[in-house]
């Protein structure tokens, strides 16, 4: 430091000596004085930039310039009051999109899972083409369990159940999971209190032992530690407390539970008589840890190898059946961050993307207005220039006041990104799993400040680069508004916009593909009538309600009393609510044809529930022929069933269903075949979903077979919502121990349905508002700027004559040009991006023609708004005035 | 002054012009424009330096101690500064000059051929 302050003392003098010696040294060799001394200072250079340079050598030269350049910018900011207002709010919005956005990828897709090592941690599972699902059922995971080398652990887990806890307070429907003893040890999680299951627990008819989460011991049990070999009853099924898991334990799957049980799994899942499967396949969700050594193609080829062992292992009239469900290149083996978060990660993307463009307009918009700002400041540029500052330097000099800006905005942004994460957290769809877990933190804010000083480095750059083109000669010479970097600057002003228009395109397209699959989603008919229906679940205890009249007569007499309560028109209860409800897949013969093979993998089959009379109307789902349920299909009528339109066209193409008889293995009685009657065909309803094929499905008559599980069905002539308490004291008068649970309107099971649709559709449309609104600025400027250059010209052209009408539309074509290049650039980008959000549209083509024609339509349509006002400007210019600007 | 004409001179490469200032303060303490002289005089002309670049170059070879700077009078008694190449500068010149040697060897060996084919 001393050193250099000594140094750069002397240096002036050291210049001023250097010049004087060569000075003398001209003069010796015969100049005129001042002819020697100009040569002298010719053949130095700039004196000022070396004076600069030698400066640079020696220090933190750039700490003391960027203080400067800060300094100066912000007080060429405060000179330009509405440019920086236009540019920071322009920029919050990019930014605190972008921001938000991020926050929920952020929580989402970069959240490591709160489990040891989880980065070795798969889901597996084989993929059946034909039945379009995944199955895995006991013989299966025995065989990869007791036969696989790429694993150090392995375990399987039951879909969520629901159990009533009852000995704990009142009653309470809570959810659980059945699992191995071995799933705790693959998750690397230990109980926080007790122990994990052991092996005899986990073996078929071992002790029942449970274990509960951190929320259900604090609830329900005091946080007591000596809960610990408690026993509780679930679902009237004594069962031993064993362990606490630990707070903040998640399960897999995205699902709470509050408690788990040993799955308690046999081997196998096989009883065979006469060729026909007794009972059902049950669905089984596997999780291992890969060894260190291992791969996931590695156990790919494992599985799929072991596949074909257990399927020559199984008795010969399953082979053909279950071949299909159990071959070769059915497993599949996802890392398990990537199974939780598969189906969220494209939508997320998308959104990512589309804010990305937004900013990416924002950006463009605002160097735009750069550009426009510098050619006022050329003079400054070129003065600078001539006293000595190199290209660099004002290149850093600009650099610094876009950063300047861009922090500003990244600053506004972070606040407009706050708002935006509470308003998304209000109205995401709720399988976004740990959307809540979204804030503003380090990471994001680190995002936003990288965000920020690139977009300040990219829209500093159109200032920069028109710097660099400026010729000082032409500038300091011309006194008017004339230079010679107005073509460079009208030409990139002009790139940039179309850059603008054609992302708002490529945006504007995305939002439309994205509205018309939301609109064909919701126009698709349920089959029933959602509005003014409450729907509420009710479980009876087994042990108390074993007999089949007794469950009879508890929802018959429920029923009753439902439909007599002030503001119900119609109750029902139904063992399969539309939209959520299960489906089963129980064989049939149908009488009087062929014997069926139940070998082959479509064997005829239907989904068999029950309802109440009322049902059907409470629901209102249309009777097409024959007739409803009703009191008449009693407990000691003949079994009859209604069917609907899907099982007829399967069954019964070209015959009258009604009257028709089948038999299936499942009904009131127990063992062996019984047979049904047809008496009415129902139209089809949405079972699984929305977006679901409709398949097969008989409806028995709860009266007939009645069910434990039953979810009632009020229409209503007031807020559905206002009676739940009145449905829970019903319920309560007749068995005070029985809790209700899951009460909803059925208009809220079917928004839920395309929430996520609605929330991606909603979101993209307000992103590509945003582009076009800032696209829509970003030509309006160009064009008022090209307008105010051209007032020299456009005073030439009307004092020779040119009316309005030729001025005007000379201006709109100008910008029309403009908008087309950029829509014929944005549509050559959407076709070859659309296909990327194949998987969230519905029933609409990624290059939907009729989208893509009405988007372009609106958006020429905006450009041509845009230019409007300029254009007209162009036609008000006053000839004397004009020719006198110079 | 121009000796040559323009087309025969060429622009210093990045960084040879530490190595001229060095390989001028071999035969002895100079002050700036006797550098600059010896410089223009010794290549002919041919290398053009703009004097100015001089001092950012000799302040950037006394900030790596290659040279030290000495108080003393010139010819006509005048009070001037002196730089003198320091131990650590000789053995920089010796590295630079070897690295120096090999890269325009290997640029002539390049470059001849070309020339020779392009004229048979």
């Amino acid at each position: 430091m001393i050193r250099r302050n000594r140094m750069l003392e002397d240096l002036d003098q050291d210049i001023c000596d250097h010049i004087e010696r060569e000075t003398q040294d001209n003069i010796a060799r015969g100049m005129s004085p001042e002819e020697a001394r100009f040569a002298a200072l010719r053949k130095f250079g700039n004196v000022t930039r070396v004076k600069e340079e030698t400066r640079e050598v020696w220090s933190i030269v750039w700490l003391e310039q960027l203080l400067q350049d800060v300094r100066y910018g912000l007080r060429m900011l405060k000179k330009s009051p509405v440019f920086t207002a236009v540019a920071i709010l322009t920029l919050a919005l990019g930014i605190g999109a972008n921001t938000a956005i991020f926050s929920v990828v952020n929580a989402v897709l970069f959240r490591t899972l709160p489990y040891h090592d989880a980065g070795r941690l798969v889901w597996a599972t084989n993929f059946v083409p034909s039945q379009g699902q995944n199955l895995v059922f006991a013989d299966v995971y025995t065989g990869w369990r007791t036969q696989n080398h790429m694993f150090e652990n392995i375990a399987a887990y039951s879909d969520p159940d629901e159990f009533t806890l009852s000995g704990a307070g009142s009653p309470e429907r809570l959810r659980g999971a059945r699992v191995t003893a071995s799933l705790l040890n693959v998750l690397g999680v230990a109980p926080q209190l007790g122990r994990n299951f052991s092996p005899e627990e986990d073996r078929p008819a071992g002790t029942k032992a449970v274990l509960l989460n951190d929320r259900l011991w604090r609830s329900n049990f005091g946080a007591d530690p000596s809960v610990i070999g408690r026993v509780v009853a679930l679902d009237d099924v004594p069962y031993t407390v064993i362990g606490i898991l630990p707070r903040g334990f998640e399960f897999l799957d995205n699902s709470q539970e509050d408690l788990l049980v040993p799955f308690q799994l046999a081997d196998s899942s096989f009883e065979v008589s006469n060729g026909i499967l007794k009972g059902s396949v049950q669905q089984l969700n596997v999780v291992a840890r890969l060894r260190t050594s291992a791969t996931v193609a590695g156990a790919v080829n494992e599985l799929n190898a072991i596949n074909e062992r257990v399927l020559e292992s199984l008795p010969g009239n399953l082979k053909r059946l279950l071949g299909d469900m159990t071959g070769q290149g059915h497993a599949q083996v996802f890392l398990l961050h990537d199974h939780e978060i598969g189906n969220v990660r494209p939508a997320l993307l998308m959104l990512l993307g589309a804010v990305g463009f937004v900013l990416l307009i924002a950006c463009a918009n605002v160097a735009n207005l750069q550009l426009a700002r510098a050619t006022a400041r050329e003079k400054e540029v070129a003065v600078r220039s001539a006293l000595g500052a190199s290209r660099w330097r004002v290149a850093k000099l600009l650099l610094t006041e876009s950063s300047a800006v861009a922090i500003a905005g990244g600053v506004a942004g972070l606040l407009l990104a706050a708002w935006a994460i509470r308003l998304i957290h209000r109205f995401a769809p709720e399988n976004i799993p740990h959307l809540q877990g979204s804030s503003l933190d380090l990471r994001v804010l680190l995002f936003a400040l990288g965000i920020s000083l690139l977009t300040g480095l990219l829209f500093g750059l159109a200032p920069v680069l028109a710097s660099f083109r400026i010729s000082l000669n032409n500038i300091l010479k011309e006194a008017g508004p004339y230079s010679g970097s107005v073509t460079g600057t009208r030409r990139m002003q002009r790139a940039l916009t179309v850059t603008e228009i054609a992302l708002s395109l490529v945006l504007l397209i995305g939002a439309g593909l994205l509205v018309k699959s939301f609109r064909h989603l919701t126009a698709i008919q349920p089959g029933f009538d959602p509005h003014e229906v409450l729907i509420a679940r009710v479980t009876l205890p087994l042990d108390q309600y074993q007999s089949l009249d007794r469950q009879r007569t508890f929802f018959e007499q429920l029923v009753e009393k439902l439909r007599a309560l002030p503001g119900v028109t119609s109750a029902g209860a139904t063992t399969a609510i539309p939209l959520r409800g299960i489906t089963n897949n129980t064989p049939i013969q149908i009488e009087g044809q062929p014997p069926a093979d139940f070998t082959v993998p479509n064997f005829p089959s239907a989904s068999i529930n029950s309802v109440t009379p009322g049902y059907f109307a409470a629901l209102r789902v249309p009777l097409i022929e024959g007739r409803f349920l009703d009191r008449r299909d009693g407990a000691n009528a003949p079994n009859s069933v209604v069917v609907n339109q899907a099982f007829v066209r399967r069954f019964f193409e070209k015959e009258d269903p009604i009257g028709k008889r089948f038999t299936a293995n499942v009904g009131p009685r127990t063992g062996g075949p019984q047979p049904w009657t047809i008496v009415g065909v129902i139209g089809d309803t949405k079972q699984r979903g929305l977006a679901s094929d409709i398949t097969p499905e008989v409806t028995a008559s709860a009266l007939q077979w009645p069910r434990i599980m039953m979810t009632l069905v009020l229409r209503t002539s007031v807020d559905p919502l206002s009676l739940v308490s009145a449905v829970r004291q019903e319920v309560n008068n007749i068995d005070k121990n029985l809790p209700i649970y899951g009460a909803q309107t059925m208009n809220d099971v079917l928004s839920s349905e395309v929430a996520s649709q609605r929330f991606n559709a909603v979101a993209v449309v307000g992103f590509a508002g945003l582009a076009v609104l800032l696209a829509a600025v970003g030509i309006y400027g160009v064009m008022a700027y090209a307008v105010s250059q051209r007032t020299h010209e456009l005073g030439v052209r009307i004092a020779l004559g040119a009316g309005s009408r030729n001025v005007l539309s000379m201006i709109l074509k100008e910008g029309l040009r403009l908008a087309l290049v950029g829509v014929l650039l944005g549509l050559a980008v959407s076709f070859a991006l659309t296909r990327l959000i194949r998987g969230l549209l519905f029933g609409v083509k990624p290059t939907d023609p009729a989208t893509f024609a009405i988007v372009t339509v609106v958006l020429l349509a905006v450009a041509l708004a845009a230019c409007w006002i300029p254009a007209h400007r162009a036609t008000r210019v006053d000839p004397i005035i004009a020719l006198r600007y110079e | 002054m121009s000796t040559k004409e323009e087309k025969d001179r060429i622009e210093l490469l990045q960084g040879t012009l530490d190595l001229l200032i060095l390989r001028t303060l071999l035969l002895g303490p100079a002050h700036g424009h006797a550098v600059a002289k010896a410089i223009e005089f010794n290549s002919e002309s041919v290398l053009q330096v703009e004097q100015g670049s001089l001092y950012p170059a000799l302040h950037r070879l006394i900030k790596r101690r290659w040279i030290s700077v000495e108080a003393g009078t010139s010819e006509n008694n005048r009070r001037a500064k002196f730089y003198c190449l320091t131990a650590k500068g000789r053995r920089q010149l010796l590295l630079q000059t070897n690295k120096w040697d090999k890269f325009a060897g290997a640029i002539s060996r390049i470059l001849r051929p070309a020339r020779q084919g392009g004229e048979s």
